[in-house]
């Protein structure tokens, strides 16, 4: 439980980073409803491609665990896990767990 | 459009006639709002050390999405930009940059000839701007390549793990039309894939080959 509150964290600390990079305010109060990529989601593909790696490198430095976020895998879900913040928790929680 | 016609449109926006030194293409949304611009990189933005920086950050970022994998540096990025880019008849890099001046990406066009063009090196290396800015900017260069150089079709290649970016082309209108199986090869610490099967080890992922037609674009 510990684990996938870390990760939420990391989640959540990553996008009020990237808020203070917008020029808007789409992340002002970032949560685990937060919608990530599709419909009204805040980040487009190419966003999220970088998101994703920024996200990588948080989630290795730690768990010291290399882990793939946007390959086939992840394409392969029955729904996307980067349709918000708590869907993309779980899923890195699952690959954590592998 | 001939090919010596094409080839002199390029020389031109690369800053070859100082006339067009600061040619730009308009990213506009649907509604005509105009979200930021594209510029190619000419013999004017490549002295521009924030940019060479850029380029040679985001190369290293997203490296996993290249057939050529290395350790980017500073001067490799220079290189590449004098000896490639600016240089090369066929091939043209674009800056992407939102409405506030900021740089935000770049994507590139690559053997530009009379039957066809590819578009290559799409990144979004820093957040900003309009949401579907990127989108926009894939728009416009495509509007530009068939209305502009008169260039009937559009390919691109991109790795079948990539699926963003495969959404995003798709979104735009390409579709696919081939994939091909690719091989690794290692030499010291540089990486490379090629379709060509050698001494290298299979790739995990395929290469995705993407096709939009002026016709095709013009039905939808």
């Amino acid at each position: 439980m510990k684990k996938i509150n870390d990760v939420e964290k990391i989640i959540i600390d990553l996008l009020i980073e990237l808020n203070e990079e917008l020029e808007g305010n789409q992340l002002d109060s970032p949560t685990k409803d937060t919608k990530l990529y599709g419909g009204d989601g805040v980040l487009d593909s190419m966003a999220l491609v970088s998101f994703i790696m920024d996200l990588e490198e948080k989630i290795s430095d730690e768990f010291d665990e290399d882990i793939v976020l946007a390959d086939e895998k992840a394409l392969s879900q029955r729904t996307s896990p980067f349709r918000n913040v708590k869907s993309l928790t779980i899923y890195i929680q699952k690959l954590l767990e592998e | 459009m001939s090919e010596r016609l094409i080839t002199k449109k390029i020389k031109d926006i690369k800053g070859f006639n100082a006339t067009d030194i600061d040619f730009l293409i308009p990213i506009l949304k649907a509604d005509g709002s105009k979200i930021g611009e594209l510029k190619p990189v000419n013999k004017k933005l490549i002295k521009e050390v924030e940019i060479v920086n850029s380029l040679t950050k985001w190369r290293e970022k997203f490296t996993r999405y290249f057939l050529t994998q290395f350790q980017p540096t500073i001067q490799r990025t220079v290189n590449w930009l004098n000896n490639v880019v600016v240089a090369s008849d066929n091939k043209v890099l674009f800056l992407i940059y939102n409405e506030n001046n900021k740089l935000i990406g770049h994507i590139g066009l690559s053997n530009i000839s009379v039957d066809s063009v590819e578009i290559d090196n799409l990144v979004r290396g820093e957040v900003g701007g309009d949401k579907d800015l990127i989108f926009f900017s894939e728009i416009a260069l495509i509007d530009w390549v068939f209305y502009q150089l008169n260039v009937p079709l559009i390919v691109l290649n991109v790795f079948s793990n990539n699926f963003l970016a495969i959404n995003l082309h798709k979104e735009v209108g390409f579709s696919i039309y081939k994939e091909k199986e690719l091989w690794k090869y290692t030499t010291g610490n540089d990486v490379f894939f090629s379709t060509n099967k050698g001494v290298g080890i299979i790739a995990k992922f395929k290469y995705i080959g993407m096709k939009l037609s002026k016709n095709n674009k013009e039905n939808k």
